[in-house]
């Protein structure tokens, strides 16, 4: 048995098949679900914030692209922009850089990770989604290193299950659930 | 790649130790860059350097200026595109070329131009609205490689090509191509386009102001910076900008957290123009 603990943040990540994912986890949240959450999916460079706007439709919770040093703030879904890597600094808020590729993508779920999983620790709860490359994999782990809590989407129930399955390798998920069960077990983490 | 992963055994302390000597040492000065971002680069340029412990990194990055010299060109690499954010430029051109044409002679400043593909879209920019002529751009960034690159102004032709369809969305009248010699798979931009712009190294962190511009360009440059380093490189701004000056800043970026935003206009919100009022 796990010990209770309060959570922080979540940090969640999907590429292929990852959007539905998201759609249906969001979905799930109350409007009293008070830990901020953080979203990374890979999409085109040019996207231009129309995902946090497409998301707010299906909660009621505030949904928005985070600019540069903005804290990170409870009853928030944050969703990376496209063409930056997004990160988390110890202070509690955000941060961006435009170095390279990482993983071919740009944002990385990895970046993500490992810069929460610094400045969260056992506070972090990592979800890994549906998605076709490796991105993320090595930033579960650290998550879970850290002490903080991982959940992997089910392969067997994921669009694509190769991001699941290596991250689920390479972390030994905390919970290995498919979609309806993930919001299940972060409203229990909430409450 | 030997050794187990760094990433969680340089500690906070050891980064500012390594950075305290590199400013001593050195003259630069990365103590108020953001620290999440700077950690992970130094981490992976100690991965991809092969080294399997942070005191032999800090030995050579100390003991050796040239290898010094590598280490701050690729931690400080900021990988960008000709055209990267069509929107914006439109609306550069929509609310800040108007007021350009009424000045007898314009000076712009690139601040961070690194490779130098901001610095050439709007040149081109410049030059189909008829206002290159009259325009004298100093671009500026902390890294010497970076500077000899974007002063090259050779680019990998498939680049080019991919940004053909963003120099279109940005209200591009030619053919981006048009503008550059092709060799091979090299594209070398038009030398004509480099005649008005002077590239010089300048340290936005510890440098002061050099001139006084009528529109500032600096992208993707202050979210490297820690709030109290992002205030001071927009005080250097306020300070280089002359009277009704505007300054265009990343996507991401914000004069918000500025004790200086009262002294500036927001011209638009998504483009992030400013223009300075007072």
């Amino acid at each position: 048995m796990l010990k209770k603990r309060e959570y922080g943040l979540i940090v969640i990540g999907g590429s292929n098949g990852g959007f539905e994912a998201v759609i249906k986890i969001i979905a799930g949240l109350p409007a009293t679900f008070s830990i901020p959450v953080i979203i990374v999916l890979h999409r085109p460079k040019h996207d231009k914030g129309s995902l946090a706007a497409l998301i707010q439709h299906y909660t009621p919770l505030k949904v928005c692209e985070p600019e540069d040093k903005e804290e990170i703030k409870k009853f928030h879904v944050y969703i990376a922009s496209a063409n930056l890597h997004l990160m988390v600094e110890k202070e509690k808020h955000f941060s961006y850089c435009s170095s390279g590729l990482v993983n071919y993508s740009r944002p990385s779920i990895d970046v993500l990770f490992e810069t929460a999983a610094l400045a969260y620790h056992e506070q972090l709860v990592g979800v890994m989604l549906s998605g076709a490359n490796a991105d993320g994999a090595n930033g579960m782990k650290m998550i879970n290193q850290l002490k903080g809590l991982t959940i992997v989407q089910d392969p067997a129930t994921a669009k694509s299950f190769y991001m699941p399955l290596m991250a689920s390798k390479i972390c030994n998920p905390d919970y290995l659930l498919p979609v309806s069960g993930i919001s299940k077990k972060l409203i229990e983490f909430a409450n | 790649m030997k050794g187990a992963p760094l990433n969680i055994t340089i500690s906070d302390d050891e980064i500012t130790d390594l950075l305290e000597q590199v400013k001593m040492r050195y003259g630069y000065d990365f103590l108020n860059y953001s620290k999440a971002s700077l950690k992970r680069r130094i981490q992976r340029f100690a991965e991809n350097n092969r080294f399997d412990n942070f005191f032999d990194l800090k030995h050579r990055i100390i003991n050796s200026k040239g290898f010094f010299g590598g280490f701050v060109a690729e931690i400080m690499v900021n990988v960008t595109e000709m055209f990267r954010d069509p929107d914006s430029l439109v609306s550069l051109q929509q609310h800040v070329f108007p007021f350009l044409y009424t000045y007898p002679v314009i000076k712009i400043w690139h601040a961070g131009c690194a490779s130098g593909e901001e610095v050439y879209s709007n040149v081109i920019l410049l030059k189909e609205n008829k206002l290159l002529k009259k325009t004298k751009i100093y671009a500026t960034d902390l890294s010497q490689p970076a500077i000899q690159y974007a002063q090259n102004g050779s680019y990998p032709l498939k680049f080019i090509l991919e940004y053909e369809k963003n120099y279109i969305h940005s209200g591009g009248k030619n053919t981006l191509l048009s503008y550059f010699k092709i060799n091979h798979d090299t594209a070398h931009i038009n030398p004509l386009l480099k005649t008005n712009i002077i590239f010089s190294l300048q340290n936005l962190a510890t440098d002061s102001s050099f001139n006084e511009f009528n529109l500032i360009v600096c992208k993707n440059v202050l979210i490297y910076f820690n709030r109290e380093l992002q205030n001071r490189v927009i005080e250097l701004f306020y300070d280089s900008l002359c009277m009704f000056g505007y300054l265009a800043l990343g996507s991401k970026e914000s004069l918000v957290g500025s004790r200086l935003k009262d002294k500036f206009e927001l011209i638009d919100r998504k483009a992030k123009i400013y223009r300075k009022i007072g």
